[in-house]
């Protein structure tokens, strides 16, 4: 039997120890009417037969390198370094457990404490946990929060905040009292601020910001953050971390929670999964962060050393208490993008964000050159922006074959923004890809 | 070896450049985002590639894994990761496939999702699965939702949740997230749940019981059916922490036993790897009539194309973005196929074996807490060598000189200094019998040497590392000065 | 002065219509090494019998409930920075509020030194 390692003699020695002749005997106490065993599931395959299978399965999808792309909406192709993978896949970072025994996993407690020292550099926070499942569940935790720091139960939410964070939001608050309030945008495709003015009062719990936004453009922060400063509210910020290497940083902003998806640090596409989430605030709220975190203390003999702390706030102590019921997390992947902001370097980071910027604007000035295409929102935009052509379902599926994924339709998502696409680029497009997009565009 | 932290490492000047020409600086930048937007500083390191491999491979040297070492972790299920299986997710048609690709891109990883669906349906008798959730906690969140909307949407909203005392502490914190009050019954002292109390306090207002089986103790619940039969009859649900299915496969199936919601920790029972602590799947199951509850979207087929079905009458929403730990579920599938009905069987009994045997070989040493047959795990009290002078702790830290990664401790909370052992059928005989002769000599050395006890283990990188320093002044962060 | 004690391991030294209140030095033992300390604010009401503050370990956060019912006076600001004085001196340095008595029939509820010990002892067996 496939990884089993006991023979049958050691089989029936162990269980001539325990006084039985047959292993079905070992399911002897329970009741008969549960025994029910037997799945109609087919025989077990070699392991050749086992790849070759999921191969085949493999072969009917097509990966992205096979197509001129410019999705992402949360998602982001940028180049991973061949370092990083060959240090990941080390069975030393991907078989453990927990580190709940410090002194046997002293590797991955100080991956986790770099990890986290990364996160509050970029963001300029106190504190950052060592990773949550995703940007969608670490939005929800994080507004979990607000409602435990200030005891209020209004929630406000900007609507260009990616729409499945929101979705996640809604669900992962669906049990607790509280009203969930969305905030519109205006003709540009920022915050509708006036709408905000009306909506945040004396019960709002937090506003959620996603910045840059859904649509790729950059909020006026400052301005967002004096808001809810004024009305003693908590401001959570979700954002895509590559642009917090160019961006300022959140904590100088008035954000008290910044949290998001982690996957441009080094993740792979994976059909979305897995990535991690991120999540980081002030030194004040740090009793009230969901999910491990890692410290630095001392070993016995008074060298440094690291171990999970604060472990009071989390469900295996306080239980119905803690401050999440969250166990697992996405360790593996924060380890990786400590790696990948290792192996980047402060200037290898920033390039990567300054050359996705730039390409996404190349790729906005050639569109806007066509004359054939509707650019409805502003310039100041990262990666990715919105633009509008008719008909869209048509003109993208054209393109695509001719091997150019446009973007994404965004009317799944937006019922009012008909025949809109959002396209990002990273730092992996060149200007003749970009070229070729275009051309193809205008002359289909 | 230099161990330091990376950001003391830094020298200023040095990078890898994976990027040979950016050709953009701030300054063009500037033209589309003005400067009061763009930071000034990033105070990250400056490091060559061979740095960076040399320090984080140093540091994979300091950790035990199960490759190199025996982690008998009750509840956690750490069996031995098939390579197989990490080289089927390392495909690229997996890795680099984006989630918003048109699905008529992604058939492979749609059949794969829906195909895992329908045999786990197989092992579990459940009617409908759903991957979304990243980990047991996850898909325990959503599974309560599910029937608090399906209680909900018969106008019948109650405010219980039943959880035994010997429950993983996810099941309360997740109950009460999803705002229900916890109920706690107190197990038996054979270590079972309370029938007789359990039906006291059932009663209308009463969602659901959350229940592990076998428990934490590594007892089946016997009277499982009873149990459910208290709980329908007031028309509350069993939901199924799946943590402990391991040594079920195969033999019991969930519904079988009652369960109207489980989920099942495939970082568990079906071989993907922990990875430190994550990424892991909790694969939702439900039965038929709450099948339109689920999170959104589910693979569904139609003429034989598979698509993305978002349209389920009384979803809950969702629990995360897009459509879970897709990877993930590579690795378990490979494993279900490689395995076949007959070898998840071996698994559950082979994994039963291994934990009775350890039983078995050391009760007369330390006190197991049960005197019923245990199942994959077997918990033992250290009490009597804490009269002896040797914590449970202790005892745990001294396994690693041996090599051993230390069980599961203090857990579950209704057992004095309880150790909990889950050896997982992946391991040998000879591997299990190093183990038990450990612990004997562990005991003996608690007879004649327990002073040494203070002071293990000896072969760590570090020694005992002192946790109630790092709660009480938190160190959270480097930072540049004392760093 | 008087010294009064809970079963649920608080003690409360009584002067005047003041009681200072804090945990045992069995509690304490019990808990291990403290690394945490959540007390109230001053001038919330304390009720009897309900939680006021959270005393944390490494490996463990225990409730501490209200003995008598009354409005806090003061907190112990010196635990927030060393709270292993409720370690190292329970019954003194370590105490956690003071609070003004409301109702001084509530005091009869409360365990007199001998009945403490011999409660502890029971609860030992």
């Amino acid at each position: 039997m496939p990884y089993i390692l006991n023979t049958s003699a050691q089989i029936k020695e162990m269980l001539n120890e325990l006084g039985l002749s047959s292993l079905d005997e070992l399911y002897g106490h329970l009741p008969q009417e549960v025994r029910t065993g037997n799945p109609d599931i087919a025989s077990g395959l070699s392991e050749a037969e086992v790849k070759s299978y999921i191969e085949s399965l493999a072969k009917q999808n097509s990966s992205i390198e096979n197509f001129n792309s410019f999705l992402g909406a949360g998602i982001y192709d940028h180049y991973i370094p061949s370092a990083l993978n060959h240090i990941l896949y080390r069975t030393e970072f991907y078989t453990p457990y927990t580190p709940y025994q410090p002194e046997c996993s002293q590797g991955v407690l100080q991956a986790i404490y770099e990890y986290q020292t990364f996160i509050c550099l970029l963001t300029g926070m106190d504190v950052s946990n060592a990773s949550l499942y995703d940007g969608a569940s670490s939005l929800s935790e994080a507004v979990l929060m607000a409602l435990r720091i200030t005891k209020r139960n209004k929630v406000i939410v900007s609507e260009t905040t990616h729409p499945e964070y929101r979705k996640t939001v809604r669900t992962y608050l669906s049990g607790v009292d509280c009203s969930i309030n969305e905030v519109g945008f205006c003709p540009d495709g920022l915050i509708d601020f006036d709408f905000l003015k009306k909506e945040i009062d004396e019960d709002t719990a937090c506003i959620v910001v996603q910045s840059p936004n859904f649509f790729g453009l950059i909020e006026d922060l400052e301005e967002i953050g004096r808001f809810a400063k004024a009305k003693g509210a908590v401001f959570v910020l979700t954002a895509n971390p590559m642009s917090l290497s160019i961006l300022k940083q959140p904590a100088d902003l008035g954000v008290d929670i910044v949290c998001g998806d982690g996957q441009p640090f080094g993740g792979g596409m994976n059909f979305g999964g897995p990535t991690f989430g991120f999540l980081a605030t002030k030194e004040k709220y740090t009793r009230q962060i969901p999910g491990r975190i890692a410290g630095k203390t001392k070993d016995a003999d008074g060298a440094f050393a690291f171990c999970l702390t604060l472990q009071t706030r989390e469900q295996h102590i306080r239980r119905q208490r803690a401050t999440s019921n969250i166990c697992s997390n996405q360790s593996l992947n924060a380890v990786g993008a400590a790696i990948y902001l290792s192996l980047m370097g402060k200037d290898g980071l920033q390039n990567v964000a300054l050359r996705s910027t730039a390409m996404a604007h190349y790729l906005y000035s050639k569109l806007k050159q066509t004359h054939k295409v509707k650019l409805p929102f502003g310039e100041r935009f990262f990666n990715e922006f919105v633009w509008q052509i008719e008909p869209s379902a048509g003109i993208l599926a054209k393109l695509k074959q001719n091997k150019i994924i446009a973007g994404l339709a965004l009317d799944n998502f937006y019922p009012n923004l008909k025949n809109h696409i959002l396209s990002a680029c990273t730092e992996k497009k060149s200007k003749d890809d970009i070229d070729k997009f275009v051309e193809n565009l205008i002359n289909p | 070896m230099n161990r330091e932290i990376i950001f003391n490492k830094s020298v200023p000047g040095r990078k890898s450049s994976f990027l040979n020409e950016c050709g953009v600086s701030f300054e063009d930048i500037k033209q589309f985002i003005p400067a009061r937007f763009l930071r000034e500083r990033l105070e990250f390191p400056s490091l060559g590639e061979l740095d960076v491999v040399r320090h984080y491979i140093n540091l994979s040297k300091l950790n035990f894994s199960v490759d190199a070492n025996f982690y008998p972790l009750g509840s956690c299920t750490m069996k031995y990761n098939p390579k197989l299986n990490e080289d089927l997710a390392g495909i690229k048609e997996f890795g680099s496939i984006h989630p918003y690709q048109d699905q008529d891109l992604v058939q492979g990883a749609l059949k794969l999702v829906y195909d895992l669906g329908k045999v786990l349906c197989a092992v579990t008798g459940m009617s409908r699965f759903s991957f979304q959730a990243a980990a047991g906690a996850q898909a325990e969140l959503a599974g309560l939702l599910i029937i608090r909307a399906y209680h909900n949407l018969n106008k019948n909203s109650r405010s219980k949740v039943i959880i035994p005392d010997s429950a993983h502490g996810t099941n309360p914190a997740t109950a009460s997230m999803c705002g229900y009050d916890v109920v706690v019954v107190k197990s038996t002292p054979e270590g079972l749940v309370d029938v007789d109390e359990l039906s006291k306090v059932v009663d209308d207002d009463t969602a659901a019981i959350m229940l592990t089986n076998p428990n934490t103790l590594g007892l089946f619940e016997e009277r499982i059916l009873d149990i459910s039969d208290i709980l329908h009859k007031k028309k509350a649900f069993l939901y199924y922490d799946g943590a402990n299915f391991n040594p079920l496969m195969g033999v019991v199936d969930p519904f079988s036993m009652g369960f109207d919601v489980i989920h099942l920790n495939l970082h568990k029972t079906f071989s993907t790897p922990h990875g430190s602590g994550g990424p892991g799947v909790g694969a939702l199951g439900v039965i038929d009539k709450l099948k339109e509850f689920l999170p959104v979207p589910v693979v569904d087929k139609k003429n034989d194309v598979y698509f993305f079905n978002y349209e389920l009458r009384n979803t809950i929403g969702r629990v995360k973005a897009f459509y879970g730990n897709f990877l993930v579920l590579v690795k378990a599938y490979a494993y279900i196929l490689r395995l076949g009905r007959q070898g998840l069987k071996r698994v559950a009994e082979n994994s039963v074996l291994n934990a009775r045997y350890i039983k078995e070989k050391l009760k007369n040493h330390y006190k197991a807490v049960s005197l019923k047959a245990c199942m994959h795990e077997v918990v033992f009290s250290c009490e009597h060598q804490r009269d002896n002078g040797v914590s449970v702790l202790e005892i745990a830290k001294r396994l690693i000189d041996f090599g051993i990664h230390p069980p599961t401790i203090y857990f579950p909370l209704i057992v004095k200094e309880a150790l909990m052992v889950e050896p997982t059928e992946t391991e040998s005989k000879e591997t299990l019998d190093h183990f038990i002769s450990a612990m004997k000599e562990i005991n003996s050395e608690i007879q004649f040497s327990p002073q040494k006890f203070k002071y293990a283990p000896f072969t760590t990188p570090v020694r005992r590392v002192d946790e109630t320093a790092a709660a009480r002044s938190p160190d959270l962060r480097w930072k540049k000065t004392g760093g | 002065m008087e010294v009064k004690f809970t079963k649920s391991h608080e003690w409360i030294r009584i002067e005047e219509n003041t009681a200072t209140i804090g945990i045992t030095d069995y509690a304490q033992k019990e808990l291990g090494d403290i690394v945490f300390v959540e007390l109230p604010e001053a001038g919330d009401n304390l009720i009897q019998g309900q939680q006021f503050a959270t005393i944390e370990s490494t490996k463990a956060a225990a409730e501490v409930y209200a003995p008598l019912s009354g409005e806090v006076l003061e907190l112990n600001a010196a635990l927030s920075d060393n709270p292993q004085l409720v370690n190292e001196s329970p019954q003194s340095q370590g105490w956690m509020v003071k609070v003004r008595i409301r109702d001084v029939s509530q005091l009869q509820s409360l365990l007199d030194e001998d009945a403490y010990k011999d409660f502890i002892g029971k609860e030992n067996k």
